[in-house]
């Protein structure tokens, strides 16, 4: 079996502490309540394209990256920092059996935040759900990038002490500004598969696209990603050596 | 059932943590005692596969420990750690380890291990409200919850008050009655000679010495003592300390003086005795060289 039940409860009880389903919760609500003050300032004129906006720069560049990072920072890397990971690692369950609940209980928290997020925001917007599929290319891709952010997230945590601030980093400095500038870096950049996957999905074809990545680059990538950090997870639970001391 | 270390060593770059241990640990208490630093916490993180030796084997009931997590199954690790998930109640928390060793009646065993450890009282409020005692027993009773074969306690009297020692080292005493492996690091002689059959001494990551705990203390006690002692009248009671025999050597130093001594035994009754028949008050006596530090560096050379 690759899900342990007593490690996904206490995955569950571990992101949520310490007020962090506050930060979730305000995070999931700023497009909804910006999504709604829009409607209310803008009116009738295209509600599409004001959805469009408003769950491309703060739901898929913000709020998904920060509650993933949120709740991961109460992964594996804050358990090194405080030792208690020393009671999961002590007990006669696989490396991969770790990892693979770990990664899964905090991805469900994720996406059940971020597409709970899309969809109130999508439908606060238009007021229905559209038939060109948009707000549904959002959901699809909150979840999507989600699970990715989540698992990236968790493998910083047991590779550097300081996780949480490369995490950041990447977001400010990798996704923020170089894959604005330099295009040839959006192949390696979890917002553009993320924007690519939306506009593979909506049927409404706005100008200009929200991603240039190519739909197949940003799905195979996505897989590829996903792999590779859960791989590196798995490879640094089993090598793990506790800090020397004493 | 044994643990069994042959060769073992960790090495970090050029600094040597823990060089060429071998022993082997059978059913009741031993003591891994050592000056803090000397290596007793990375021998007990190789025996629970927490780390890889660098070199030699470190086996648990024949399996390698590193990578093996299958022997958890047997094994129970206390860490010094105070990290605990300090938003789950103590009962929470043993509750937690049970389900994660995948005892059958968690629940059960879970109140079981807690009664052991005289934790019933506390045992619904969160472990943020403990005392270090009663975190130390939480995290005893969240390893005894699966009745390992091999308990492995990392410094476990550390922050305990009198009392609560005198308790742990009564769980100890009975948990290894009952046929299991205990291994119980400290840096107190006193602690280890109280509760454990066999000693185990680590200095500099080497072992230093091993035997029946009554054997490591008579090493440690016969050894030549340095004793300070200021009197009313220095010189007289060193004129009556040298004719009577009991002393090696006396220096004058400005402090009063320092009176070497190959029998410490003799050397305590006589000075008191001397001291009234030469009518010399004793204003002050002390061990210069008690530190524990001192007491392993003499083994090291012995």
């Amino acid at each position: 079996m690759l899900i342990n039940a007593a490690i996904a409860g206490l995955t569950l009880r571990q992101s949520l502490a310490r007020r962090r389903w506050i930060v979730v919760a305000g995070l999931a609500a700023l497009p909804v309540i910006m999504a709604l003050a829009m409607r209310a300032y803008a009116g009738e004129d295209e509600p599409i394209a004001m959805v469009r906006q408003v769950l491309a720069t703060l739901s898929l560049t913000i709020v998904v990256p920060v509650i993933a990072l949120t709740l991961a920072s109460s992964g594996f890397g804050a358990e090194v920092d405080d030792g208690t990971v020393v009671y999961l690692l002590t007990k006669p369950i696989s490396r991969v059996e770790i990892a693979a609940t770990k990664l899964l209980a905090t991805a469900t928290i994720c996406v059940v935040a971020t597409v709970f997020s899309a969809l109130a925001a999508g439908l606060a917007g238009l007021h229905e759900l559209d038939s060109t599929r948009l707000v549904f290319g959002f959901v699809v891709a909150s979840a999507l990038g989600s699970v990715l952010y989540t698992a990236i997230f968790l493998a910083l945590g047991l590779i550097t002490r300081r996780g949480m601030l490369v995490g950041l980093i990447y977001l400010v400095v990798w996704e923020g500004t170089i894959s604005q500038l330099f295009p040839g870096t959006r192949s390696l950049s979890v917002r553009q598969y993320m924007m690519a996957v939306t506009d593979a999905i909506t049927t409404a074809k706005l100008t200009p696209p929200l991603s240039d990545l190519p739909h197949a680059t940003a799905f195979q990538m996505s897989g590829i990603v996903a792999m590779a950090a859960v791989a590196l997870c798995i490879y640094r639970l089993r090598n793990f050596q506790v800090g020397q001391s004493g | 059932m044994t643990v069994e270390l042959a060769g073992a060593s960790k090495w970090y770059g050029n600094v040597v943590a823990v060089n060429d241990v071998s022993f082997t640990l059978g059913p009741g208490v031993t003591g891994l005692l050592g000056p803090n630093g000397a290596g007793k916490t990375t021998i007990l993180h190789m025996i629970v596969g927490l780390l890889q030796p660098s070199g030699g084997a470190v086996t648990v009931g024949g399996v390698p420990s590193w990578q093996h997590p299958e022997i958890y199954s047997s094994l129970g690790f206390v860490p010094e750690s105070e990290g605990v998930y300090a938003f789950l109640s103590g009962y929470e928390f043993v509750l937690l380890n049970a389900r994660l060793q995948g005892v059958k009646d968690a629940a059960a065993a879970t109140s079981r291990a807690i009664a052991q450890v005289e934790l019933e009282a506390a045992q619904h409020r969160a472990i943020s409200t403990y005392s270090k005692g009663m975190r130390q027993r939480a995290k005893i009773a969240a390893v005894l919850v699966h009745e390992p074969t091999v308990l492995l306690l990392d410094e476990p009297f550390n922050g305990m008050d009198p009392k609560q020692r005198v308790q742990m080292m009564a769980l100890l005493r009975r948990v290894a009655d009952e046929g299991r492996i205990v291994l119980v690091s400290s840096h107190i002689l006193e602690e280890v000679d109280r509760l454990a059959d066999t000693v185990l001494v680590i200095i500099g990551g080497r072992l230093a010495a091993s035997g029946p705990s009554r054997v490591i203390r008579q090493l440690m006690t016969d050894r030549p003592h340095t004793f300070t002692v200021r009197t009313s009248d220095d010189r007289a009671l060193a004129a009556a300390i040298v004719r009577q025999g009991a002393t090696t050597g006396i220096e004058f130093i400005p402090a009063g003086m320092s009176i070497h001594t190959a029998d410490l035994g003799a050397f305590t009754r006589a000075l008191p005795v001397l001291a009234r028949d030469a009518n010399v008050s004793i204003l002050e006596v002390h061990p210069t060289d008690e530190s524990l530090e001192s007491v392993f560096s003499y083994l090291v050379q012995g």
